[in-house]
């Protein structure tokens, strides 16, 4: 038997390959082994993190500008914490104590940025105030924790006074304030600031709350325990009724001791409202029990922003583990009712496991770490190394009974006649993720090197080890061999081919894919570029983290901001009244979009602090007229401050500005059209002095990504479906052959997004790299079964009967690993991480539609069209059929 | 789950479906052998 596509001679040297590779096993399979157990040694050294500025496209005048100002004016990675009462407002000592506290703690939380912090707990939020002489300056709303109720009503008074914070900080119904975070970049550790913001900011002053403020950590002393010292007891709580007083110290929970104020509130939150626990409270040398009812909770904290989803992703990032456990066990007892032997189970495996070491080692040795949101990457990448494993264990199997039981030629025979579609459907696999690399976006680049190198090394494991690895492995009982020939499973191949390939089941194929593609291009008119929804679309629409952004938004109005820089053309630039009335104009005429919540900029003080000058006359709510009032106003507010803090409205000489505008979404076309209106703006709008400059914060980044992947999308699609067809061309030497693997693929390509359309699922930046290896891996398929056509073609000369053999042969190896690779994906549907989750059952979808193409319209379209790249092999046939002919004529 | 539960989990499913394999099929070769040897005693 020859090989489809590789000539007299290139079959020989395969033959001659796989002997050579028996003859020198121990060599070969003692460096394999070894250079395996480096890249193993490499992969238990790998991490999980997200670098943020690696999702970004680096090189997009917005990042540019994010870049140089996220430090000052605040970046994208944005925590916004809403307090919330169950019953009245928030004004009342006990909830303003912990608002303040809350705010404490989240100033200590790691990666912050101590000077963009936004809340009525925090320093740098301040208002004016009148003293007696005329005199005005800027205090911070709170100084303290308030003690009586008196403070609470000042606060209240100052709230509704301040335009900067009243429906900023403090919802408008006076039931909810927000503490804003900005986390520097460079620093962010998702799962540290998600567990301390848990353990810390949220616990103690939500669930673990007992009615007594307890003394925190030491911001100067981090590493020293504080035992939890009762600060303040209020009154008709459950600490007041426990007997807690100023200066106890509770050092146990039931029993059990708590170590400090996070220890105390994870005990109290663990007993749950209404059970009655007893605290071990230290009071001078003694040690004496109080029995306290753990209260009802009267405030909600929901927390949401970038670093917080990613938190959460995070948390549920061991997902994975339980899912590849229910794969590995699912596909072996797949395998194993397939082959009836565990050694169809495990060669797979061990491709699979050798080629995920060299991928994942790679990734540790070239300095990247994996991102939780693609990890169904690289179970797909193994997915595909199994699958190829399937069909050469398949091919072994079939040559061992053809070469009556001899171990050694069913080897050799299985690697030769498969190594030319293997090995092209591995270089279609990694050429077409390499092409990923087009988009300018870090961690795009770095995933398509990856996932490029993770598929070429399934040739070490599948074409350089396979034939060692079934040497040392005992050939099957002949009975097992030919189990596989029996069955249901065979039968229902048998009979499917054969209706497929007559002339109704041929109609039906044609008609029915015909429909389908209609279908699909009609529908996927509706995807879209970026997020399809106002919720996240990595974690499901009811998990805790998109009801905390859903009541957020509804409370606040917005919260996602887009960052507008005035940069000034020189010094004193905001000092000008056009520039800052422009900037006004631009913040009016910005608003009346309806996602556009609200919006802030150094307008919004100077024009504070003008109404205050003036006696709060509210006519004197305007930017004043010259560059010196502008100047004084400035004084006014800013001189208690030092630079570090007034630097989130204005560089200190007074150049440049922002205007802050928090939307209420990032859905991909909102997106799109609030920065077309902001151009439009800047267009009409001109400034002397200074210009504006788009973008930075959470939105004006995604507008980035969004405009590179949809610069780059049709680009990807093209240049992956050249780079298959050019391997193509190669592999069967002809430019017909392209097309006939092609088209079902086009068409898989065009159900799959009309799939992301109906379902919502927009192209962004962790969507993109999967659909393009789909178009990779679906067309190894085709591969597997146009190669043993032209095979069966050279021995029978007969076309429709090559189809058919090829199809109950190959096709029935290609419609098993079908069946499993589509297990293996689809089973991330069950993952918490809805993107992950989206992801695997797409893929799932993906494989699915591209292997009955492949197994129906692929040779449908051959039968139809009788290409040349296949017919002209039927000659190699009518050659050798000739030759005993003619031998025997001359014989006679 | 961790990573350690996931791969001894792993391990032991896997050998415990060799062993079983085998067991099979060395029960199977027995019944041949027998049914073999009883055929050429008739």
């Amino acid at each position: 038997m020859s090989s489809g596509t590789a000539s007299e001679q290139d079959k020989r040297a395969l033959y001659w390959l796989g002997e050579r590779l028996i003859d020198h096993r121990h060599p070969v399979s003692i460096l394999v082994l070894v250079v395996t157990g480096l890249f193993a040694y490499w992969t238990f050294q790998l991490n999980l993190s997200t670098s943020f500025g690696d999702l970004l496209p680096q090189s997009h005048p917005f990042v540019q500008i994010h870049n140089k100002y996220a430090g000052t004016f605040g970046g994208a990675n944005n925590i916004q914490l809403m307090v919330e009462t169950k019953d009245g407002d928030i004004f009342n000592v006990q909830t303003l104590a912990r608002i303040y506290k809350i705010t404490e703690e989240m100033d200590r939380v790691y990666g912050v940025n101590h000077n963009q912090i936004d809340s009525i707990g925090h320093r740098t939020t301040r208002y004016l105030r009148a003293l007696s002489g005329g005199m005005l300056r800027a205090e911070p709303v709170m100084t303290g924790v308030p003690k009586t109720a008196d403070d609470a009503a000042s606060i209240k008074r100052i709230v509704h006074n301040t335009e900067s914070i009243y429906g900023l900080l403090v919802s408008l119904d006076d039931r909810a304030a927000l503490v804003r975070a900005n986390f520097i970049e460079g620093r962010l550790d998702h799962r540290r600031t998600f567990s301390e913001i848990n353990e810390r900011v949220i616990a103690p002053f939500q669930d673990g709350w007992v009615g007594a403020l307890i003394k925190g950590k030491d911001p100067l002393k981090p590493d020293a325990v504080i035992p939890a010292e009762v600060e303040t007891v209020y009154r008709g709580t459950a600490a007041a009724d426990a007997g807690l007083k100023p200066k106890d110290v509770i050092v146990s929970v039931d029993g059990k001791p708590v170590a400090d104020r996070v220890e105390l509130a994870a005990a109290v939150k663990k007993a749950g409202p209404g059970a009655a626990i007893v605290l071990g409270v230290k009071r001078g040398d003694a040690v004496e029990n109080a029995k306290l009812t753990v209260p009802q909770q009267d405030i909600s904290i929901y927390v949401a922003g970038e670093p917080r989803l990613y938190g959460y992703v995070y948390a549920y990032a061991n997902d994975v583990f339980f899912i590849l456990t229910v794969t590995y066990i699912l596909e072996w007892l797949l395998r194993w009712m397939y082959f009836h032997d565990w050694r169809g189970a495990l060669r797979p495996t061990l491709t699979g496991v050798i080629a995920a070491f060299w991928g994942l080692g790679f990734v540790h040795l070239i300095g990247f770490a994996l991102d939780p949101l693609i990890l169904v990457m690289p179970f797909l990448i193994t997915a595909r190394a199994v699958s190829h494993a399937i069909q050469m264990h398949d091919r072994y199997y079939e040559e061992f009974e053809h070469h009556n039981w001899d171990q050694r030629k069913a080897i050799v025979a299985a690697f030769a006649e498969l190594f030319v579609p293997t090995l092209s459907g591995i270089l279609t696999d990694a050429f077409g993720v390499l092409v990923i690399m087009l988009v300018p976006i870090v961690m795009l680049r770095k995933l398509a090197i990856v996932a490029s190198w993770w598929i070429l090394a399934i040739t070490i494991a599948e074409l350089l080890l396979n034939p060692i690895v079934y040497y040392y492995l005992r050939a099957p009982d002949p009975d097992v061999v030919m189990a596989r020939e029996k069955g249901w499973y065979k039968a229902l191949i048998n009979r499917f081919t054969d209706w497929n390939l007559s002339g109704f089941g041929k109609a039906v194929t044609m008609i029915a894919w015909a429909a389908l593609a209609i279908t699909g291009a009609y529908l996927m008119r509706g995807l879209i570029v970026g997020d399809p929804t106002s919720a996240s679309p990595l974690v499901w629409e009811n998990s805790p983290y998109n009801i905390s952004h859903a009541h957020i938004q509804d409370k606040f109005g917005g919260v996602e901001p887009l960052i507008v820089v005035a940069e000034g053309h020189d010094r004193d630039a905001m000092k000008e009244p056009a520039i800052l009335k422009t900037m006004e104009k631009f913040q009016r005429y910005l608003e009346r979009d309806p996602d556009i919540g609200y919006s802030f900029s150094l307008v919004d003080i100077l024009r504070g602090v003008n109404v205050v000058f003036h006696e709060l006359e509210p006519k004197w709510g305007v930017v004043p007229n010259s560059a010196r009032d502008i100047a004084q106003t400035y004084f006014i507010f800013f001189n208690n401050s030092p630079p570090t803090e007034t630097a989130k409205y204005v560089t200190s000489d007074y150049a440049t500005a922002h205007v802050t505008f928090f939307a209420r979404n990032h859905k991909g076309d909102n997106i799109a059209r609030i920065i077309k209106r902001c151009q439009e703006f800047i267009k009409d709008n001109p400034m002397q002095g200074a210009t504006f400059r788009l973008a930075g914060g959470l939105i004006g980044v995604l507008a980035a990504a969004n405009e590179e992947l949809l610069r780059n999308d049709f680009l990807m699609n093209l240049l992956g479906f050249g780079t298959i067809y050019m391997i193509v061309l190669f592999t069967y030497r002809s430019l017909a052959a392209g097309l006939y693997l092609l088209g079902p693929l086009f068409i898989s390509n065009i159900v799959i997004n009309a799939v992301m359309a109906v379902w919502g699922i927009g192209i962004n930046i962790n969507t993109l790299p999967l659909v393009t290896v789909g178009v990779g891996f679906g067309i190894d398929y085709g591969l597997y079964i146009v190669s043993r056509i032209i095979e069966e073609i050279r021995v029978s000369g007969d076309l429709d009967q090559a189809i058919r053999e090829a199809l109950v042969t190959s096709g029935k190896a290609v419609s098993f690993t079908a069946v499993c690779m589509v297990a293996s994906t689809a089973l991330w549907g069950f993952s918490n991480i809805r993107f992950d989750a989206i992801m695997g059952t797409l893929l799932a979808i993906w494989m699915f539609v591209s292997f009955v193409a492949s197994e129906t319209l692929t040779p449908v379209l051959i039968s139809y069209f009788r290409p040349t790249f296949i017919m002209r092999e039927a000659r190699h046939a009518r050659k050798a059929a000739q030759k005993p002919a003619a031998t025997a004529a001359a014989a006679s | 789950m961790s990573l350690w539960e996931s791969v001894i989990i792993v391990l032991v499913f896997s050998i415990f479906v060799v062993v079983a394999d085998e067991y099979i099929h060395a029960r199977r070769r027995r019944k041949h052998e027998r049914e073999d040897t009883a055929r050429r005693a008739h």
